[in-house]
C-alpha cells in the first residue's frame, strides 16, 4: 500500500514537471515565432522603393518610410503595418501613374497607415477597396481628385487625417460600412467634403468640414450613421442628407456662406445705426 | 459655442460702428456745430478700440504670439489713434485726412469681420 502510493506521487511531480516543460518551450517557440515575424524594413535603407519594401514583406511586418519624396504608386494586399519616421509633412508620396490612385489597399484586413502625405493623383491619393480594418492615422490626403476613397470596405478607422484641397471631394465612401471617421479635416475640397453613398452603420465624429464648394457632409441612400460634434462651417450646404433613415445626428454645427454678404450688411447697418444715434443723441441733448 | 461667435460677433459690431463712426467724423468736418456728431464719434470710438484690443487678445490666444501679427494689430490700432487726434485737433490742415483715414478705418474692420468668421 505504502509503496503504491509512492509510485502514485512521483508519477504526479513527473507528470506535472513535463507539463510545465512542455508549455514552457512551446510558448518560447511561439514567442519566436512571433518576434520573427514582425520584421522591419526600411526604406530608402534596405530597399529604394515604398513598394519594393511591400513587395518583399510578408504579413505583419513594419515597414518604416525615411522623410523624402516618393514618385510611386502603391498596392497593399496583406496586412502590413506602414508608417514614416519623417513625419507628415516631410514624407510625400505622389502618384508615378497619375490614372492610379497614389495608395491603393486592397482585399486585405489589419493595415495600418500612420504620417504621410499622398498626392497628385487624378483617382485618388488614397483608395481602400474592398478591406476590412484599414487604419489610417495622420495622414494627408491632398491635392488629388479625391482625397480618401473607401469602397465595399467595413471597420476602418481614419483620425486625425487631412482630406483638403482635392479636386472633387475630400472622404468618399461607397457601399462602406462600420467605419469610423474621426477627428479630421475634409476642407476646400472642389464639390464636397466628405460623400457617403449607399454607406451605413458609419461613425463620423469631431470631424471639421469647411469651405468646401458644394456639401459639407452629404448622405446619400446612406442608413444608421452616427454623425456627432461635426463642423460643417460656410459651405454651400451644410450637412444634407437625402434618401437616407435612421441617421443619428448630435451637437453638429453649421454655418452658411454668408461671408460674402454680410459685410455688406453690416456697412449698410452702420449707416443705420449712425442715423438711431444722431436721433437719439438730438432728444438727449437737443440741438 | 460661445466662443466660436464671439469674435465674429465683435467684429462685425466693430465694423457697423467703424461705419458710423465713419459718417460721424466727416459730419464734424462739414457742419458749424459738431457736439451731436463728436459724441457720437467719441462714443463709437472708445467701443470700437475696446473691442479691437478684444479681439487682439482673441487672435493670440487661438493663434499664438508672433511679433509680426502684434506689428499688424499695432498698425491698425496706430490708423484709428491717428484718426482720433486729427478729429480731436480739428486743425484745417489735417482735416481732409479724416475722410481716408475714416475709409482705411472701415476697411480694417471688414478685414477683421473677414478673418473671424469662424472655421
Amino acid at each position: 500500500m505504502r509503496t503504491t502510493l509512492k509510485v502514485s506521487c512521483f508519477s504526479w511531480t513527473y507528470a506535472k514537471n513535463l507539463s510545465f516543460i512542455i508549455a514552457s518551450a512551446l510558448l518560447l517557440i511561439y514567442g519566436s515565432a512571433a518576434v520573427a515575424q514582425a520584421a522591419v524594413l526600411r526604406v530608402p535603407g534596405e530597399y529604394k522603393k515604398i513598394q519594393a519594401a511591400v513587395d518583399a514583406a510578408s504579413p505583419g511586418d513594419v515597414i518604416i518610410v525615411a522623410g523624402g519624396a516618393y514618385l510611386e504608386n502603391i498596392l497593399i494586399k496583406k496586412p502590413l503595418s506602414i508608417r514614416s519616421s519623417g513625419g507628415v509633412d516631410e514624407t510625400v508620396i505622389e502618384a508615378a501613374d497619375k490614372t492610379k490612385a497614389t495608395v491603393t489597399v486592397e482585399g486585405t484586413s489589419g493595415v495600418s497607415l500612420v504620417g504621410f502625405t499622398f498626392k497628385g493623383s487624378e483617382s485618388a491619393g488614397l483608395r481602400i477597396f474592398n478591406s476590412k480594418g484599414v487604419r489610417v492615422i495622420n495622414i494627408k490626403a491632398v491635392e488629388s481628385e479625391n482625397g480618401a476613397v473607401l469602397i465595399s470596405s467595413t471597420e476602418t478607422q481614419i483620425f486625425n487625417s487631412n482630406m483638403d484641397y482635392n479636386t472633387s471631394f475630400g472622404l468618399y465612401l461607397e457601399r462602406s460600412q462600420y467605419n469610423n471617421i474621426r477627428e479630421n479635416t475634409m476642407s476646400y475640397n472642389g464639390d464636397k467634403g466628405l460623400f457617403l453613398s449607399y454607406s451605413s452603420n458609419n461613425t463620423i465624429s469631431g470631424n471639421s468640414v469647411n469651405l468646401n464648394s458644394w456639401n459639407g457632409i452629404l448622405l446619400w441612400f446612406s442608413n444608421d450613421n452616427n454623425i456627432n460634434n461635426n463642423r460643417t462651417l460656410r459651405n454651400t450646404y451644410g450637412l444634407v442628407i437625402g434618401e437616407s433613415s435612421g441617421n443619428i445626428l448630435t451637437d453638429n454645427v453649421t454655418l452658411p456662406n454668408i461671408f460674402i454678404i454680410m459685410p455688406v450688411l453690416l456697412i449698410y447697418t452702420g449707416v443705420l445705426v449712425y442715423l438711431i444715434q444722431k436721433y437719439t443723441v438730438t432728444l438727449l441733448y437737443g440741438d | 459655442m460661445i466662443l466660436l461667435y464671439l469674435p465674429t460677433v465683435l467684429a462685425s459690431l466693430g465694423l457697423i460702428l467703424a461705419t458710423s463712426s465713419f459718417i460721424s467724423g466727416l459730419q464734424i468736418i462739414r457742419t458749424s456745430n459738431p457736439s451731436i456728431d463728436a459724441k457720437i464719434h467719441k462714443f463709437n470710438g472708445y467701443v470700437s478700440i475696446s473691442i479691437y484690443i478684444i479681439l487682439t487678445v482673441f487672435g493670440f490666444v487661438n493663434s499664438g504670439f508672433n511679433p509680426l501679427v502684434l506689428l499688424a494689430w499695432l498698425s491698425g490700432l496706430s490708423v484709428i489713434l491717428v484718426k482720433l487726434w486729427i478729429v480731436k485737433k480739428r486743425r484745417r490742415t489735417l482735416k481732409k485726412y479724416v475722410s481716408w483715414f475714416g475709409v482705411t478705418i472701415v476697411i480694417i474692420w471688414l478685414y477683421l469681420t473677414y478673418i473671424h468668421i469662424p472655421i
